[in-house]
């Protein structure tokens, strides 16, 4: 489904260096597999993760989704993307401050296929936050605002969810407790995961773990 | 998308309560402004010089045709001087004049101004309908008729008596010593006459201290004694003519080229169209005033709206990430400066009903004259519009900023 072939992006530094970020030769990622992405910090996975969903166009390289090449398209269609294929979990939620939990599932539904309020309430309900759906961001747990991103990242039933760190604003017990149910929902819904993190305990939950310094052969080097 | 895009401009208005009150209250006074300087002053010459007054052209002591105009149509301002009686009887004989009434000013009832004039002035039922059991005033007698305003605020009715004062300012220590009766109240005409004192000219001639010069001597009229019509003086003759334009043209050819002692106002709308065409540099620096406001209101909207791009970064970048395009975000921005705009241009017609209906309070105070509060003008559309084209505008910049936000960058944080 996914396929990364000589993908290269690099940044200015403040003094005028260019940094390379990312020289991946190959990755690969199959239709409602769960892959976990080891990485130290600053070692670029949120870059990697920006470019899969189409946020940052790589410098060189193809990003490949069903054999198109997000690489190639314009910023446009890949915002367009983004929004029907790609549900995208952040470390620190990113919810929308000035909106309910519902509204936050709703919003990024219009922005894809359309809003439908049944399947929010559904997913919400799912996470347990049925009776959480007027709530704004910050009246809910942590816990609980991660259960509204993870719900807000599936709302558009996507075939790919990026998760940056899904569990590093978790308390340790409810860290394995949440990634149990991104994995477990991924699953359910039909979408591959692709999670990023630099905590070794999780590699222990995934069939297929990666490190960034590993595909990172360019960088290494 | 739409939905999304209300989403966002709801919510961004109601966080930013205080800031959207405060420039959609800007927009409304900028908006109100503009439409009340272009609605009141159309309708004021309107209301001056467009109303039909049931006469065509007023005849009076040489001077100025304006002062004639507001003094006899609208009872504003001094009479520029009198005529001998002799002038008012060859237009009343005259066959070229339809009506011919006489006025003869020079005293106020508690502020009022009292007219002298004939009860044939009183012929045209459209202006002047009496109430209950009110009747015209008897030529011979101390009677009075009183315009509503008067009746109303000075709280006289059928068989109030009054004393007249000397002068068109009140003051009791020139109080006449006749007395006279009212005999009738007139119901509200929304016009000028509804300030005034009506009796008969007889009485002014009368009036005790009035010196009459007609025949260019002084005289002072005698109780019991007729007034021979060589000593009678009017202050303006109201004309209505037969014939129409061609012989008012004639008439004014006739007094205001070829005599001296004399000048004809026709038509009477014209004078006050060129006082008001005179005002036009006062209505202009009140139109550039409106402007100014509406340009402030739209720089409020800019800077309120480009003061919270900085903290909105981030809700761009996660609406961008969240699959929102560019142009939706560009929209949003604009969308929201647009719905600030036109809440202040909808609130307008509020400021504006409240400055003309307060304007025309006055105006009809001071004057009588009544200003249409809801007649059309084309600012009434025009500047809403521009309101809300200048909100747009004013948006484009703040909205630009957020086109221009760098996703990756405001999705911190980064690892």
């Amino acid at each position: 489904m996914l396929e990364v072939l000589d993908l290269k992006k690099a940044y200015r530094s403040p003094d005028g260096e260019e940094q390379v970020v990312l020289d991946i030769p190959r990755f690969a990622l199959g239709a409602k597999e769960q892959v976990a992405l080891m990485g130290t910090s600053g070692s670029g996975k949120t870059t990697l993760l920006n470019v899969i969903a189409g946020i940052l166009r790589p410098d060189s390289g193809k990003v490949l989704f069903e054999g198109e090449d997000l690489a190639a398209l314009s910023e446009s269609a890949r915002d367009k993307h983004r929004a029907r294929n790609v549900g995208y979990v952040f470390q620190t939620f990113n919810l929308l401050q000035g909106y309910t939990a519902l509204d936050n599932v709703l919003l990024g539904m219009m922005f894809g296929p359309g809003a439908d309020r049944a399947f929010a309430k559904e997913l919400l309900d799912e996470l347990g936050l049925g009776d959480r759906l007027k709530y704004r961001p910050s009246q809910l747990s942590v816990g609980q605002q991660q259960r509204v991103a993870l719900a807000r990242a599936l709302a558009n039933r996507p075939k790919l969810v990026l998760a940056d760190e899904p569990t590093g604003n978790l308390d340790p017990r409810y860290a394995q407790e949440a990634l149990e149910l991104i994995q477990r929902l991924c699953a359910e819904h039909d979408a591959a995961l692709l999670l990023v993190s630099h905590d070794e305990k999780v590699l222990a939950r995934f069939e297929r773990s990666e490190t960034l310094e590993d595909l990172n052969a360019g960088v290494r080097a | 998308m739409i939905g999304g895009l209300a989403m966002i401009v709801g919510r961004s208005l109601r966080q930013h309560a205080l800031s959207t009150v405060v420039t959609v209250a800007s927009a409304a006074l900028g908006s109100g402004l503009v439409m009340a300087v272009f609605a009141v002053s159309e309708q004021s010459k309107e209301a001056f010089s467009g109303g039909p007054v049931g006469f065509d052209a007023v005849l009076g002591a040489r001077g100025s045709e304006l002062q004639l105009v507001l003094n006899t149509v609208f009872h504003l301002e001094t009479s520029p001087g009198n005529l001998p009686w002799e002038k008012y009887v060859a237009m009343k004989e005259d066959r070229r004049v339809e009506r011919a009434i006489p006025y003869a000013v020079g005293d106020n009832l508690e502020g009022f101004r009292i007219v002298g004039t004939t009860a044939e002035l009183f012929e045209d039922a459209e202006r002047f309908r009496l109430v209950g059991d009110s009747r015209l005033f008897d030529p011979e007698r101390r009677e009075a008729l009183l315009g509503s305003t008067v009746a109303r605020e000075l709280g006289l009715r059928i068989g109030s008596r009054v004393h007249p004062s000397h002068g068109l300012e009140h003051n009791e220590h020139h109080d006449h010593d006749e007395e006279y009766v009212i005999v009738g109240v007139f119901e509200p005409s929304n016009s000028p006459n509804d300030r005034v004192v009506w009796i008969p000219i007889e009485g002014i001639f009368r009036m005790g201290g009035h010196v009459l010069r007609g025949s260019g001597e002084h005289y002072e009229a005698k109780p019991g004694e007729e007034i021979e019509d060589e000593h009678k003086e009017v202050s303006a003759v109201l004309l209505k003519f037969r014939g129409g334009n061609r012989t008012g043209q004639t008439f004014s050819n006739q007094i205001n080229l070829e005599e001296k002692d004399a000048t004809l106002a026709w038509p009477i709308g014209k004078s006050m169209a060129e006082l008001f065409n005179k005002l036009g540099w006062v209505n202009r620096i009140l139109e550039v005033v409106a402007y100014l406001v509406v340009a402030v209101a739209a720089g409020s909207i800019l800077a309120s709206l480009y003061n919270t791009m900085n903290e909105r970064r981030r809700e761009f970048a996660i609406l961008r990430a969240l699959g929102a395009r560019r142009r939706t975000v560009f929209s949003a921005i604009v969308v929201e400066a647009g719905t600030i705009a036109a809440l202040g241009a909808a609130l307008g017609f509020a400021v504006y009903y409240g400055i003309l209906l307060a304007a025309a309070a006055v105006v009809q105070r001071q004057t009588g004259v009544v200003l249409e509060a809801g007649a059309w003008h084309p600012a009434l559309a025009l500047t809403p519009a521009g309101m809300l084209a200048m909100g747009v505008l004013a948006g484009c910049l703040p909205a630009y900023k957020a086109y221009a936000t760098d996703v990756a960058a405001n999705l911190v944080p980064t690892s």
